[in-house]
Parts: structure tokens; C-alpha cells; sequence
């Protein structure tokens, strides 16, 4: 069989005889790992940790929306995606965003450089109070917000919508794609890139990350974790026997450089990801993680 | 794939001439160099990360067999099913064996480097299935025909005329007026395109960039999300996986995440990275019913064992390949297999074989970049110098050593060597002319073809020696 061949290959490579001290090397880094060289940025705190989070994400060219609780959602979302019912201020604080993705921008430098120069039409300097300029399908139609769509979560389920953004169950077959939105719970945050972690579970199916055209994702601020190290212990710990079947780690919108060298966002997945912090902000130590 | 590796200075010389080539690479330097430049900036542990990143990469590989069996019992715990393949051959069979075992039709393919090593995509259609590459850049490889001329950029080499004119000519259904004006017209053409697709595939084949022992998870790390939609979506997901891609922990994942993206793109991280932990479970409304992992030798054991170990530490970012002054001169296809660039020269001999790739090693000007920029210290000089050492010694070296034994006789007879040199410098040096360049050398066209060559200024070494000794002026 293949297997033993394969593995007789490596310890005629390696050294059979030492093949207990293999092991007993794997056993103990395992039990004990050692400590990774972490950089600064990957182990702030508090109001720093949480600053370093909005800052990547925007940079990525999501948008980043804080509101007190989840009570406040369904305005925020309503607001995000420009529903003209939606009130005016409903958000604590909103970020600016015109923050243009600092890829993208050298990218266009790089397109002029080689010629293949032509309009950035992806508007991701709006600001969230103006409804987001959608593929066509929804810029046509101002007047009506995308269709909505979450899993069965009952931290959705149970809150207030309006009437015209009342939320559709999506299940498992509807396609989504362009003139559609979803709105998930990330498990977590990772302060230090700007990643949404999202765990695969009951209430949570991966694919709702990856079908819409706009992806919104809830955030409870005090999940916000410092480092990658933190967030994967702490998703361990949660669940010792398995890991969720998928954890996506979603940096900011889908991307490709494929054509001309150019970065387009929407690729596959989502052209716009908007990001709602909500709950108390974090503490100056932050929650204890891992 | 059959390999041209074995006419690489033909290949070198056709790419050189290729105008289209040159615009489409002349790019590299301020995009993903730049890019990469900026994101080291902003790290200024970077170099701590990079020693951090190849411990972890030679720890894993020195106890491979250990870390290979622990991932797979892990993998096997959460419910995915384990294939070993010895070779390209023996995973193509797996492969196949599973897709036709479930009927299928349609297969849904993440981009993967290993897949283009085993020639997978061939092997399913010759069974009848139809495979589509999900990778927007692989995806235009597939309607023209082509291989990957970049691990992380397989589209590199074309601009964007070349995929308007492609799109056209393929999706024939669509309104031959539409615009296509825009990178952003041309990529919602191909979201919608294979949009469908996905829905319709019957598995899923992937990649995987990293595996954890510690937990049995296959990691994916991508931009567009069409590895996600190619794992989550389809009844059966396929990893196809190289030996190498294990390392021990989720923690040291995290330090293999923080050099890769960011020597890749020069993104601190790629759009999605993806866990994935067996299949669907209990409860769960979505993912594949199974989850296969295809474990893939091909060669790499035999690297273990002789010396070059070191090449396995790669992860596959391509900062070698943008960083290299001879794969931005000649692009990926030159090379003529599937890795191309520092890291192709230094592993191509070993999957094919020093005669027929031997003269990739050669293509190097030994300047170093590569493995400065390399996220995990690969000593790409060296490897590629043993290589070099090999092909000298293999009987295809027969050219280089009987010029050497030749030089070395005469150089070990100082009258001789005098004589050798002294006729052939004076000659030279009388048909320099005023401007003391030679346009055209009989015996080095390839030389003049594309530069002059200096004139010797007419004396030998030895008479300028001698000149001085006796303390004349120069």
C-alpha cells in the first residue's frame, strides 16, 4: 500500500533508528509548543486593538459601521444598504470610510505604467449614509433595499426588522449572487490583519460568506481578538474534539489581480463587505483569550 | 503536461523575442515587488517571522513521517477519508476512481499547482467528465489552452485585449455588443459565467496550501473565493495535497500566514483563508457530504533523501519568481514544466531529471534576491548550484568539462597558455577600430547578435605582468 511506502520512504530518508525520538520530539512540541515571535501590532489591547481592527478592515475596503447593541441592527443594516426608510443617524459612530484600498490604488499606478489604465467605477470611497452603489441590478432600483437573506440564527430571528428588509431564511441550493445580500455572525475578529473569522455550524453554513453580493457580518466587539494565535485557541478550546468544518478568515471583499494586473473586487465572492461592531467596547486588558 | 524543459534556451530565446511577453511582465516590479516591499515595511519583526517561519517548516519536514501519520489519524477523526498516491500516476487513479465512482459530470476545480503536476485536468476529461477551473486566471489558462506561467499570477503573461478577444470568442451566448471595455466588465463576465457552473458541479477539487497535523485540517488561501465555492458547495470535496504541506499546529499556521501573503501580494492577508475540518457535520446546512484528502509523494521523499530538503520548505508565494531578473526577461513558460522561476530551477531536476532539466539551474545570475525575498530562507543559490554540479558530472555535461580539462592543461603551461591567448587578443584588438568594440564575432554570434563586445586592449596578462615588474610605465 501506498501509505507504508510512502512513510518507509521518508524514514529511510530521515533515519529509521531514530524514529522514536521522532516521535517523542512531536509529542512533546505538541504538548508544549513553543511561543511564536509575535509582532507589536499583533498583541494591542483595549480601544488600540480595536482601532487596529477598523483600520485593516477599511484598508481591505470593507466598511466598518459600531452600534451600541443588535437592537440597533436592522437600522444599520437598513441604512447600509440604503433603504430610504432607514433613519438618518441610528449608528453610535460611523467611520469614515474614504479610505481607498491601498492596493488598489498601486494597482492603478501599476495599470497606468503599462498602459491598461481605465476608471476605478468601484466606489469604495462612499460614505455609509449614501446607499451603496450595488451592481446594476440594484442601483436601477433606489427605492428598494437587496434582498436579505440570514441563516436560522435566532440573534437575527429575533429582532425587529422593517417591514421591507424583514430577512429571508436562506437555505441551502439558492444561488444569491448579484442584487442579493446576506448577513452572518463572525465567531471572532483578529485585530492584527483585519479578519473576520466565521465558523461553520447550525446556524452559521459557510456559503453565505461567499454567495451574496454584499456580505454583511455581525461583530461583537468583545470577541475582538489581538492575534491569530488568540482567536485559533480560543476556536480550539471552544471545540476540543472537532474544529468547525470550515472556518473562513475573510479579509475584506473578494479580489482577483487575473486581468491586466488590476485589482477587481468581486470575483467570486462578495464585491462589498460591510462590517458591524456592536456591544460593549473592550476592555483596556480585553477578554481572556486562549 | 509534457515538459519542453529540454529546450530551454530555445524557450528563453523565442520569450525574449515575444513583444506582448515583455508588456505584460514589465509590470512585476511595480506591482507585486513594490507591493511586497511596502508589507515587509510595515512589519518590523519581519525578519524574526521569516527564521520563526523556516524553523517551523525544517521541524515538520525533519519529522515528517511522524507529523504526515498524526494529521492523517486527525483528519480521519473528524471524517475525511485519507488516499496516499506514490506518484502522479497513482493519484490520478484515486482521483478518477472517485469521481466516476459517484457519476460524475462536472467537476469544479480550485486553482492548484499539484493538480498541473499529476496533469489531472487531462486525465478526467480523457473519462468524459468536463473539468473547469474556478481560478479567474486559470480559468483563462483553460479556454486557451495553456499552463500557469506564475504560482500565485498563472495569467501573468496575457493582457487584457488577449482575455476580451478570448471572452468573445467562448461565450458565444452572450451579446456579441457587450462591453468589455474594463478589467471590471471582464471579471463580471466570468462571475457570471461560472456562477452556474458551481452550482451544477458534482465535486469539488482543491488544493491545499497548508495541512495541520494537530487538528486534520486542510488550509486554503485565496483572493476570489472560488476555492471556497469549489469546497463548500459541491456533495464531495477533494483535497489533493503534496507531503509537504503539513506543519504541526494552528499556531504555526499563524506564522506561516503572516510571511505569506505579504511576500505573495503584500497583502497582510489574502481575502479568505480556510479552514476545513472533514465534512459537513451534524446539523450543519451546508458543506460537502465527504471530504477526501489525496496525499502526493511524486518525488518528494527522494528530495528528503538527497540533499534537497530544503527546496520542501517552500510555500509557494512566488516572491522568488517576481524578484528573479531572469524570469522577468523570459516569464514562466520558458521554463517549461509547471514551477518556474528560483523555486522551478531548483526543484524541476528532481521531478524530471537532471538531463532533461538541467539547464534550468543554469538560468540564474546568482544574484541572491530570491532567497532574501524567500519567506522561508530557501538557499536557492546553492540548490540550484548542486544541480548545476550534477548536470556537469551527468554525461550531458560532456561540453563543459572537456572545455575546462582543456583550459586547465593549458593553463598549467604558462608558454602555452601565452601563446593561446596572445594571437587570438592582438587579432581582436586590430579589428576593434577607434571605438574599440567589435559588432560582429564569427565564433560569438550569440554574443554580438544583441550587444558588442569589448576589445581587448592587445596585450596578454603575462606581458602586462612582465611590463611591470620591469617597471614600465602604463
Amino acid at each position: 500500500m501506498s501509505r507504508e511506502a510512502i512513510l518507509r520512504r521518508i524514514r529511510a530518508a530521515l533515519g529509521p533508528e531514530k524514529e522514536p525520538a521522532r516521535t517523542r520530539a512531536v509529542a512533546v512540541r505538541l504538548a508544549a509548543p513553543p511561543p511564536n515571535p509575535r509582532p507589536a501590532f499583533a498583541g494591542l489591547a483595549g480601544a488600540e486593538r480595536e482601532s487596529r481592527l477598523i483600520e485593516c478592515l477599511e484598508g481591505q475596503g470593507a466598511t466598518v459601521i459600531t452600534i451600541p447593541d443588535l437592537a440597533a441592527l436592522p437600522a444599520a443594516v437598513a441604512t447600509l444598504l440604503g433603504s430610504p426608510q432607514a433613519p438618518a443617524k441610528t449608528t453610535e459612530q460611523v467611520h469614515d470610510t474614504a479610505c481607498l484600498d491601498p492596493g488598489l490604488r498601486r494597482d492603478d499606478e501599476v495599470g497606468n505604467a503599462i498602459g491598461a489604465h481605465t476608471s476605478d467605477v468601484t466606489p469604495t470611497e462612499v460614505g455609509v449614509q449614501i446607499p451603496l452603489g450595488f451592481s446594476q441590478h440594484l442601483t436601477r432600483d433606489n427605492e428598494k433595499p437587496c434582498p436579505l437573506f440570514i441563516a436560522d440564527d435566532a440573534r437575527f430571528t429575533a429582532l425587529a426588522w422593517p417591514e421591507r428588509l424583514t430577512p429571508q431564511r436562506w437555505t441551502p441550493g439558492e444561488t444569491l449572487g448579484d442584487g442579493f445580500a446576506a448577513l452572518t455572525h463572525a465567531e471572532a475578529a483578529v485585530a492584527e490583519t483585519g479578519t473576520l473569522v466565521l465558523a461553520s455550524s447550525a446556524v452559521s453554513p459557510a456559503s453565505l460568506a461567499f454567495l451574496p453580493e454584499v456580505h454583511l457580518v455581525a461583530v461583537r466587539r468583545e470577541t475582538i481578538a489581538a492575534s491569530f494565535e488568540d482567536s485559533f485557541a480560543a476556536l480550539a478550546a471552544a471545540a476540543p474534539a472537532r474544529l468547525p468544518r470550515a472556518i473562513n478568515l475573510v479579509s475584506g471583499p473578494s479580489r482577483t489581480g487575473d486581468i491586466g494586473g488590476r485589482i477587481v473586487k468581486g470575483a467570486h465572492g462578495p464585491r462589498r463587505l460591510c462590517v458591524i461592531l456592536y456591544g460593549p467596547p473592550l476592555g483596556v486588558t480585553g477578554p481572556a483569550q486562549g | 503536461v509534457t515538459p519542453t524543459t529540454d529546450t530551454f534556451k530555445a524557450n528563453t530565446t523565442a520569450a525574449l523575442a515575444d513583444k506582448k511577453l515583455a508588456k505584460a511582465l514589465a509590470g512585476l516590479p511595480g506591482g507585486l515587488v513594490a507591493q511586497r516591499a511596502a508589507a515587509y515595511a510595515r512589519v518590523p519583526e519581519f525578519e524574526t517571522l521569516r527564521t520563526a517561519a523556516r524553523d517551523i517548516r525544517d521541524h515538520t519536514l525533519q519529522n515528517l513521517d511522524v507529523y504526515l501519520e498524526r494529521f492523517a489519524a486527525k483528519a480521519e477523526a473528524a471524517g475525511s477519508r485519507i488516499h496516499w498516491a506514490a506518484d502522479a500516476a497513482e493519484a490520478r487513479r484515486i482521483i478518477a476512481h472517485l469521481a466516476t465512482e459517484r457519476g460524475t459530470r462536472l467537476v469544479a476545480k480550485g486553482k492548484s499547482m499539484v493538480s498541473e503536476e499529476i496533469g489531472l485536468n487531462a486525465h478526467l476529461e480523457s473519462l468524459g467528465m468536463e473539468v473547469f477551473e474556478s481560478d479567474l486566471g486559470e480559468y483563462l489558462l483553460q479556454i486557451r489552452g495553456e499552463t500557469p506561467s506564475h504560482i500565485i499570477a498563472p495569467a501573468i503573461h496575457l493582457s487584457q485585449d488577449q482575455v476580451e478577444a478570448d471572452f468573445r470568442r467562448r461565450h458565444t451566448h452572450l451579446d456579441p455588443a457587450r462591453n468589455l471595455e474594463t478589467p471590471e466588465s471582464l471579471v463580471a463576465e466570468a462571475r457570471a459565467v461560472l456562477r452556474a457552473r458551481f452550482l451544477a458541479a458534482d465535486i469539488g477539487i482543491t488544493g491545499a496550501n497548508f495541512l495541520v497535523a494537530e487538528t486534520g485540517t486542510a488550509v486554503i488561501v485565496t483572493n476570489e473565493g472560488n476555492g471556497d465555492l469549489s469546497a463548500h458547495l459541491p456533495k464531495t470535496h477533494i483535497v489533493l495535497a503534496a507531503i509537504d504541506k503539513v506543519v504541526p499546529t494552528l499556531s504555526d499556521l499563524a506564522t506561516l500566514l503572516r510571511v505569506l501573503a505579504r511576500s505573495a501580494t503584500g497583502q497582510d492577508m489574502t481575502a479568505y483563508t480556510t479552514l476545513m475540518t472533514g465534512p459537513k457535520a451534524p446539523g450543519d446546512p451546508d458543506g460537502p457530504e465527504e471530504c477526501h484528502v489525496v496525499i502526493l509523494d511524486n518525488g518528494r521523499t527522494e528530495m528528503l533523501r538527497s540533499g534537497f530538503a530544503e527546496a520542501l520548505r517552500c510555500i509557494r508565494c512566488g516572491a522568488c519568481l517576481n524578484h528573479c531578473p531572469i524570469y522577468n526577461a523570459v516569464g514562466g513558460h520558458a521554463y517549461g514544466w509547471v514551477y518556474a522561476g528560483p523555486i522551478g530551477a531548483a526543484i524541476t531536476p528532481a521531478f524530471l531529471g537532471v538531463e532533461k532539466a538541467g539547464d534550468l539551474p543554469a538560468a540564474s545570475t546568482f544574484c541572491g534576491k530570491c532567497e532574501e525575498v524567500c519567506p522561508v530562507k530557501i538557499p536557492l543559490t546553492r540548490l540550484m548550484r548542486t544541480w548545476r554540479e550534477k548536470q556537469f558530472s551527468s554525461p550531458r555535461g560532456w561540453k563543459a568539462r572537456t572545455l575546462l580539462r582543456l583550459w586547465a592543461f593549458a593553463a598549467r603551461r604558462p608558454r602555452l597558455y601565452h601563446l593561446a591567448a596572445r594571437f587570438p587578443i592582438a587579432l581582436l584588438s586590430a579589428f576593434a577600430g577607434s571605438k574599440r568594440r567589435l559588432t560582429r564575432l564569427p565564433i560569438a554570434r550569440g554574443w554580438t547578435r544583441v550587444r558588442d563586445f569589448p576589445a581587448p586592449q592587445g596585450r596578454t596578462f603575462q606581458q602586462l605582468w612582465r611590463e611591470r615588474q620591469r617597471g614600465v610605465p602604463r
